[in-house]
């Protein structure tokens, strides 16, 4: 499976970072392939690139605030989570993931 | 009806559209705080055309207008583009009205809203395209009035009871303010306690009052560097990884201030280690309120000290703040009988 997130908090320095480290290790574990975008208010953003996207059979959004740029994931399946619990609970978001796309194709 | 459903999925990430207003808010807050500050080191009588009256007057540049970014953004969260001016007026009408950031706020959820719901409108494709500007002008229209004559009184009323109680609450109403944000700040790491007593830190600075974002500084260093100081002094009550990340995230507490990076050695304990941070920060904010420690930049980090009116005080609270978490914890720990030697085995064989 490939995995397109977006990480999004408040300052854009903790819990964007540690969400999206929890969620990259589960997924490498797991043998997936993994694209991160990390979004908040003191950063430049790393932006996932077009093929990045394209590529991406499921977009994983851990947002504490709205993202920018959601249209880019249109007619992608996208799991809405809450960062807390991407970082307290990395493995049940990529379940969550993986039963999406199964769901869905 | 869709209507409905719309209105409910916006209302629903209330938190969310109000956290993405103060997440845009956060950085020009920042730039009006710290320049500011430097001003101070021109003395307290300022020339106006010196380099210090500059710094200070972009300084409260930053200061006065995070308001309007702030319910700029909010709307932003809502509706997209489109919100971003519509929140913008509003934000400033708020100011206006004294209603400061509680005004702002709900105007730029409501501006927001009612944008994206006239947004939402279909017409034939000729009109669609000048509908796109005329929405947002009656959304803020609408907006404008409500404000004025329905929302705007009742909160200005409220702001300047809020605004005379917090400046006439003295040293022990201080105190006893500094010790219930110290807990709320101890408590949750980062969760919506903890932003309740830093945005009620940062929304205040509306109102020229500085002494709870000094009180927010001092706590949210404590549990951080409690938690450090107890791995290095009994580390035979932690697993491996844990002494691993307490060795890096001291660093991050001391640039940073934030209270997030102790959520990997808390989740492991999480009763016995929230006790001891939630009292530390307590005592914490209780001697940052006794002395009434001003900041004014949110910048909540050690390396700061400077900022802060009577530095000295600050590291006292977090000097004795920090010693309580870690003495706590270990105290705590020890009673416990956690098994450090199975966790460890545990770990070992999840990274393999």
């Amino acid at each position: 499976m490939r995995i397109a997130l977006v990480t999004a908090c408040l300052a854009g320095v903790a819990h964007s970072k540690m969400a999206s480290m929890a969620l990259k290790k589960e997924a490498l574990k797991r043998g997936h392939e993994i694209a991160i975008e990390e979004q908040g208010g003191h950063k430049v953003p790393v932006k996932l690139s077009p093929e990045d996207i394209a590529r991406a059979d499921v977009v994983i959004i851990a947002k504490m605030v709205n993202i920018s740029g959601k249209n880019r994931f249109e007619n992608k399946p996208i799991l809405d989570v809450s960062v807390n619990k991407a970082v307290i609970n990395p493995a049940l978001i990529i379940d969550q993931a993986e039963a999406l796309l199964s769901s869905s194709s | 009806m869709n209507f409905w459903k719309e209105t409910v999925s916006i209302f629903r990430e209330t938190g969310v559209h109000f956290r993405t207003g103060v997440s845009y808010m956060l950085p020009v807050l920042l730039i009006g705080g710290m320049l500011g500050s430097l001003a101070v080191l021109g003395g307290t009588d300022l020339a106006e055309d010196s380099i210090w009256g500059v710094f200070k007057s972009v300084g409260t540049i930053g200061l006065t207008y995070f308001v309007p970014i702030m319910a700029a953004y909010t709307a932003y969260s809502i509706c997209d583009t489109p919100g971003i001016a519509p929140g913008f007026i509003v934000g400033i009408l708020a100011q206006q009205i004294d209603t400061g950031y509680l005004g702002a706020l709900l105007a730029g959820i409501l501006v927001g809203y009612v944008t994206y719901m006239l947004l939402k409108i279909e017409l034939p494709e000729m009109l669609q395209s000048t509908w796109g500007f005329l929405a947002p002008v009656l959304g803020t229209l609408i907006i404008v009035v409500f404000m004025v004559y329905v929302l705007g009184p009742p909160i200005a009323w409220l702001m300047g009871v809020l605004s005379d109680f917090l400046s006439n609450l003295g040293e022990q109403g201080s105190a006893l303010m500094g010790a219930v944000m110290g807990f709320l700040g101890g408590i949750d790491y980062g969760g919506p306690f903890s932003k309740t007593q830093s945005t009620f830190a940062t929304a205040v600075m509306d109102l020229d009052l500085y002494v709870p974002l000094g009180i927010c500084g001092s706590i949210v260093t404590v549990p951080p560097l409690g938690l450090c100081l107890a791995t290095y002094l009994k580390p035979k009550l932690y697993t491996k990884s844990e002494r691993e990340y307490a060795k890096s995230s001291w660093v991050y507490a001391i640039v940073g201030g934030f209270t997030e990076i102790v959520i990997p050695l808390a989740v492991g304990d999480l009763l016995r280690v929230t006790i001891a941070t939630a009292l530390g920060s307590t005592i914490a904010g209780l001697i940052a309120g006794f002395f009434l420690l001003e900041l004014s930049t949110p910048v909540l980090g050690i390396a700061q000290w400077f900022f802060y009116n009577k530095p000295l005080v600050f590291v006292a609270c977090v000097v004795i703040g920090s010693v309580i978490t870690a003495l706590t914890v270990n105290l705590l720990k020890s009673m416990s009988n956690r098994d450090i030697a199975a966790l460890d085995a545990a770990d070992a064989q999840m990274n393999q």
